[in-house]
């Protein structure tokens, strides 16, 4: 492997998955571990009838090359801001070499970043075939070939023209008078660098809430399963909240500095976590008086929120890497499993509310990354 | 004024800084040391920005005990400022005016001192080193600390600001009586002010006359 390959790949590729680990993680639960063996049906008859339905329902084609889109976008994203950083500002010497070597080397680095769609675009063609559905399986290879092609491209532009492009929109003016609360720092971070992580874990959430409570029936009211799956997106949270925790870190360290009480400091973390549990809050307003009962509404409120106070807590006892704290939230579904089982939901919400604030009056102060 | 007690700050185990009994007086203190020697570490223990084992008392508030009252009278400019790529110059200007509770008249001043109310608008994503350099420490010098820790202020000033950093601090030392202590590199014009200087080696402080 040449030299530049190689550090295009420690570069780009490298970081890529290990930042992205949990997601992978998360969809490959979702799409392979998470399914089970119903009428002798398993994974193979799972995931043909999922081709099936994607290449024969329109909308459910949209939805996946949308999908493919937001993925496109999200590995873009992430070259092109890994681009703009000041430790690989060395990496524009590849504007020297010729074009057409760097395109192929950038082709190469997109078509890595692109092997978890590449080998769902196998599944699908092979299923496809098998079904004799040519002409989608022709447009999905069009598609991907089209995305994976412009994507590269756009990375030489960005390489060859250095600086054209600010981070942030240039020419923004606020007036004077207006105030910038902590929290809302991170609102407008995930706004602008982390849309794509908070609407795939909403989407998750939110989906699957609504549709698992709406396809429940009154006479066996049983919430035990759709808090199980319920409170694994609020634990998906936890990729956000450790990018959260990773921004404050290195670029909001001087807010450590300022005298601003504990008591205000942990608002401003509650007030943060209360908003971007809106879109739940919204979708668990909506689906009561109707199939979820009040007391329930509460405990899914609570139970969320909690959770993620905690999740936010843990990184100040230490900030772990992504791995460690994938096994913290590992184990924590796992209380939330027993939890379940016992019916001490409610406990747990109260214990979770307490253990944070603790953590936070405790650590805040002695945390050290 | 300062005073510590058994300071001891270590990494991995290992000791950087060992401070057992130090006073300092109200004065401007110029911090000197190799690449290495614990400048910046003593100056984040000094803002509180890192833990350390013992005791850091300013005016009699101690930084363990009271956090907030001790952190009001403390501003610091790092050596390195980040900033988030997409919130303005001003935005952060009037989140330290507020919590600070400075007036508008200070925070102009020190805008117009540092030539920097062309920039404010643009995210500071957009600003040079140089101008998040010049931001940082205007922001040090909002409200009215009684101690300002300067980390390397002159390090990627322009020739203009380089000239302005002692007489601001001049000012703030006879106006305010504001302590300084500051770590450089770069030779410090004194422009007539008392300086003494502090050396650190072997993890230890030492008084220059």
């Amino acid at each position: 492997m040449s030299i530049t390959r190689t550090i295009l790949m420690k570069s780009f590729v490298k970081p890529f998955y290990r930042q992205h680990a949990g997601l992978f993680v998360f969809l490959f639960i979702l799409m392979f571990g998470a399914v089970g063996r119903v009428d002798r049906a398993g994974l193979l008859d799972y995931h043909l009838s999922l081709v099936q339905g994607m290449l024969k329902n329109p909308f459910l084609f949209l939805l996946v090359l949308f999908l493919w889109f937001l993925y496109a976008q999200k590995s873009v994203q992430f070259i092109v801001s890994t681009l703009r950083r000041p430790d690989f500002s060395f990496l524009q010497i590849l504007s020297l070499p010729d074009g057409k070597n760097i395109f192929g080397l950038l082709l190469w680095v997109q078509f890595l970043l692109f092997i978890p769609i590449v080998i769902y675009i196998l599944i699908i063609c092979i299923a496809g075939t098998y079904l004799h559905l040519y002409l989608p399986c022709l447009i999905v290879l069009a598609y991907f070939l089209a995305l994976w092609f412009v994507s590269s491209r756009w990375y030489l532009f960005v390489i060859q023209n250095p600086g054209r492009f600010s981070p942030a929109g240039i020419g923004k003016s606020y007036i004077k008078s207006r105030q910038t609360p902590y929290w809302s720092l991170f609102v407008r971070y995930i706004g602008k660098d982390k849309k794509l992580l908070f609407s795939g874990i909403k989407l998750y959430s939110c989906c699957v809430l609504y549709l698992m409570v709406i396809n429940q029936t009154k006479v066996d009211y049983d919430l035990s399963m759709i808090t199980l799956f319920f409170s694994l997106g609020i634990l998906g949270h936890g990729l956000l909240i450790h990018q959260l925790r990773g921004l404050e870190e290195t670029r909001l360290t001087f807010y450590r500095t300022v005298p601003v009480t504990l008591f205000k400091r942990f608002i401003q973390y509650s007030l943060l976590y209360l908003i971007l549990l809106l879109p739940e809050i919204i979708t668990i307003a909506f689906l009561t008086p109707g199939w979820l009962h009040y007391k329930d509404a509460v405990l899914f409120i609570l139970l969320s929120y909690s959770l993620l106070l905690f999740l936010n807590s843990l990184l100040f006892i230490q900030f772990f890497r992504m791995n460690e704290y994938l096994k913290f939230i590992l184990c924590l579904f796992l209380i939330i499993y027993i939890s379940v089982l016992t019916v001490t939901i409610p406990w747990l919400c109260i214990l979770l509310f307490l253990i944070s604030a603790a953590i936070f009056y405790r650590r805040y102060y002695r945390f050290e990354r | 004024m300062l005073h510590f007690e058994n300071v001891c700050k270590s990494y991995d185990e290992q000791p950087v800084l060992e401070i057992s009994h130090l006073k300092l007086e109200r004065s401007i203190y110029w911090l000197q040391g190799i690449n290495g020697s614990g400048k910046t570490t003593f100056l984040s223990m000094l803002a509180g920005m890192i833990p350390f084992k013992g005791d850091i008392l300013l005016d009699g508030i101690n930084l363990r005990q009271s956090p907030m009252p001790y952190r009001r009278q403390v501003s610091f400019a790092e050596a390195e400022p980040l900033y988030p790529d997409f919130i303005t110059g001003s935005e952060l200007v009037r989140f330290y005016q507020d919590i600070r509770k400075a007036a508008f008249a200070q925070t102009d001043m020190l805008i117009n001192l540092f030539r920097m109310h062309r920039f404010l608008s643009m995210p500071i994503g957009s600003y040079s080193s140089g101008m998040v350099k010049k931001l940082s420490l205007l922001l040090a010098f909002i409200g009215r600390p009684s101690l300002i820790l300067l980390d390397e202020p002159l390090a990627t000033l322009d020739e203009g600001s380089i000239h302005i950093m002692p007489e601001l601090i001049g000012a703030y030392f006879k106006e305010f009586k504001t302590c300084f202590i500051f770590s450089s590199h770069q030779a410090f014009k004194s422009y007539n002010l008392d300086i003494t200087r502090i050396l650190i080696s072997d993890q230890s402080l030492q008084l220059i006359a």
